[in-house]
């Protein structure tokens, strides 16, 4: 398979501070990859960029054979790279269903139906990726009144509508039990194999990151500073003093 | 589709096409009013209930589409086909004036959104007041008869009752669509909207220029109401008197702002008939709904009776107005 996503030097400041500087990274079509790093890394800031939220101060994004990095968020997503945040980010006076409805009939591009009836478009889709995400005895819910593991489920759910070639999952699991982190990630897995989507996340739960990824990036103060397996990662005494803040 | 939720609109409009039957031209021309208000605060709505923005500025619309019905009837006369171009000619105009100054509006939320509207209304506002050649000043124009089979109140009346009811099912319509629903979402989170691959800015524009459209039919009918315009109807306390109704009948359901115009007409005929303290009693009505009841009049009957949140936009916990978009 080939390259999906291919970041070339990648720059952004803000103000004076550089937070992304000259970060590099080239995705293969259908891995699971992890970005990990202490807080203020600029990982988020690197989500931001890839997904058209922040601009780049420099440098490339080619996403799927297309130069993405001028582009705004909208465009990025129908081009199919879709993001779930790390702070569950949802429409909370709707129901879960008119959530997930919401996305997918964006994504069949219904968003100017000003006529047509919501209620019968995109229905069995929306069902299905409930489902999918185990919302499925939710539906009726409005958003507002979930516990914070759902609306994590919901942020994924949402960013499932948009059908994406590359996901990108900040946080997936953050503030969720251990039986709902470990539902979640299968649920990833799943993505990933049967789908074949595209996944790359953070992580703060290192047993999440060994577990889930199958290549690990390891970002400090905006760059890249060790990138290898699991295994490699683990063993590798930059990453482990940068990040566990002891040798070992 | 859930005949329960239209069940009391129906019943309005039923009792709004009686009220001519009781002879009396004082209320049959208040319940005119009550439409056309309504059909303006229903307008107003659907930025601010569904969309999630105030607008200051919503009688530029109304005013507009008043004036170009005037200016069209003025001109050609009052037979019927002139009449019914002339008033059908408030939707484009209006809709027009609306996608420019939308253009710019919409780039802002919250407390600018609202300032933006109020100084593009007043802009309007004083167009009309100063292009003495064009719009006739501050003298406005008077003497707009409609047709005559429709001069009669109670003729006029049936009139409006029709399009305004014809528009209640349009914008019931847009309300149930997957735009509606694109719009709740913005109100919600626009930022999240981005993200399922929605162009947020162009959305709101477009329902904007919509709202503006309906906004100016209403004006359009309002124009041979009064037989006259005057620029006062796009200064910004005209603005102010959707967003009054719409929050006394409840902005976050659908026929809130309808329910909330026939309140605020009935209160306004009767208490101007009986002191000229009219800005005390309405100023007393709106500090006690903000406080007892504030989803509106519509709202808390509702919630008596059903689950909040599926079909109309439910009561937000926090003031929609106050929060511009993070991040």
């Amino acid at each position: 398979m080939g390259t999906l996503l291919s970041v070339r030097d990648l720059w952004r400041s803000f103000g004076g501070l550089a937070v992304t500087q000259g970060v590099s990274l080239d995705l293969e079509a259908g891995s699971q990859e992890a970005i990990i790093g202490p807080n203020g890394a600029g990982k988020s800031t690197f989500f931001n960029l890839l997904t058209g939220y922040h601009r780049p101060t420099s440098g490339s994004i080619v996403f799927d054979g297309v130069e993405v990095s001028h582009m705004p968020p909208h465009r990025i997503v129908r081009r199919g790279m879709s993001r779930a945040f790390q702070v569950a980010n949802i429409f909370v006076r709707m129901t879960v269903f008119e959530n997930v409805r919401c996305a997918v009939q964006a994504h069949m591009g219904r968003t100017l139906d000003l006529f047509g009836n919501a209620e019968s478009q995109g229905t069995e889709r929306s069902r299905e990726i409930l489902e999918m995400c185990s919302l499925a005895d939710k539906a009726e819910t409005e958003a507002s009144s979930l516990a914070q593991g759902d609306r994590k489920k919901l942020e994924l759910a949402l960013a499932l509508a948009s059908d994406p070639k590359l996901l990108l999952l900040d946080e997936p699991t953050a503030g969720m039990s251990l039986e709902e982190t470990h539902e979640t990630m299968k649920v990833v897995d799943g993505l990933n194999r049967t789908l074949g989507i595209t996944v790359l996340f953070t992580e703060h739960d290192m047993s999440v990151v060994f577990n889930h990824a199958r290549r690990i990036t390891v970002l400090h103060r905006g760059k890249i500073v060790a990138q290898g397996l699991p295994d490699e990662i683990r063993n590798n005494e930059y990453a482990q003093e940068i990040y566990f803040g002891e040798k070992s | 589709m859930k005949f329960s939720r239209i069940g009391p609109a129906s019943v309005f409009f039923a009792f709004m096409a009686i009220v001519p039957l009781a002879g009396s031209v004082f209320w049959t021309m208040i319940a005119t009013e009550v439409l056309i208000m309504g059909l303006f605060a229903m307008s107003f709505n659907l930025i601010y209930g569904y969309m999630g923005q105030i607008s200051f500025g919503h009688a530029a619309f109304f005013g507009i589409g008043a004036y170009a019905t005037a200016m069209i009837g003025r001109t050609f006369g009052n037979d019927y086909g002139w009449f019914f171009l002339a008033l059908a000619m408030s939707v484009p105009v209006a809709a027009i004036f609306a996608a420019i100054i939308g253009f710019f509006v919409i780039r802002r939320t919250g407390i600018y959104f609202a300032i933006l509207t109020m100084a593009f209304g007043e802009l309007m506002f004083f167009l009309v007041f100063s292009s003495y050649s064009v719009t006739g000043g501050d003298n406005g124009i008077q003497g707009l008869l409609p047709p005559p089979l429709l001069r009669a109140p109670s003729h006029y009346h049936y009139l409006v009752l029709c399009v305004v009811a014809l528009c209640f099912v349009l914008l019931w319509r847009i309300t149930q669509s997957p735009f509606g629903y694109t719009l709740r979402a913005i109100r919600d989170n626009a930022k999240r909207v981005r993200f399922i691959g929605v162009n947020v800015e162009f959305c709101m524009w477009v329902n904007f220029v919509v709202a503006g459209a309906f906004a100016g039919l209403a004006g359009g009918l309002w124009a041979p109401f009064t037989r006259s315009v005057a620029p006062t109807l796009l200064n910004w306390q005209e603005s102010g008197i959707p967003v009054f109704m719409a929050l006394i009948g409840g902005a976050y359901t659908f026929a809130g702002p309808l329910f909330g115009s026939l309140i605020y007409t009935l209160l306004h005929a009767w208490v101007t008939g009986v002191t000229q303290y009219w800005s005390l009693v309405i100023g007393l009505v709106m500090v006690f709904i903000v406080f007892l009841a504030p989803t509106g009049v519509v709202g808390s009957v509702l919630r008596q009776w059903r689950t909040p949140g599926i079909s109309a936009p439910a009561e937000p916990k926090t003031p929609t107005v106050a929060s511009p978009e993070r991040g």
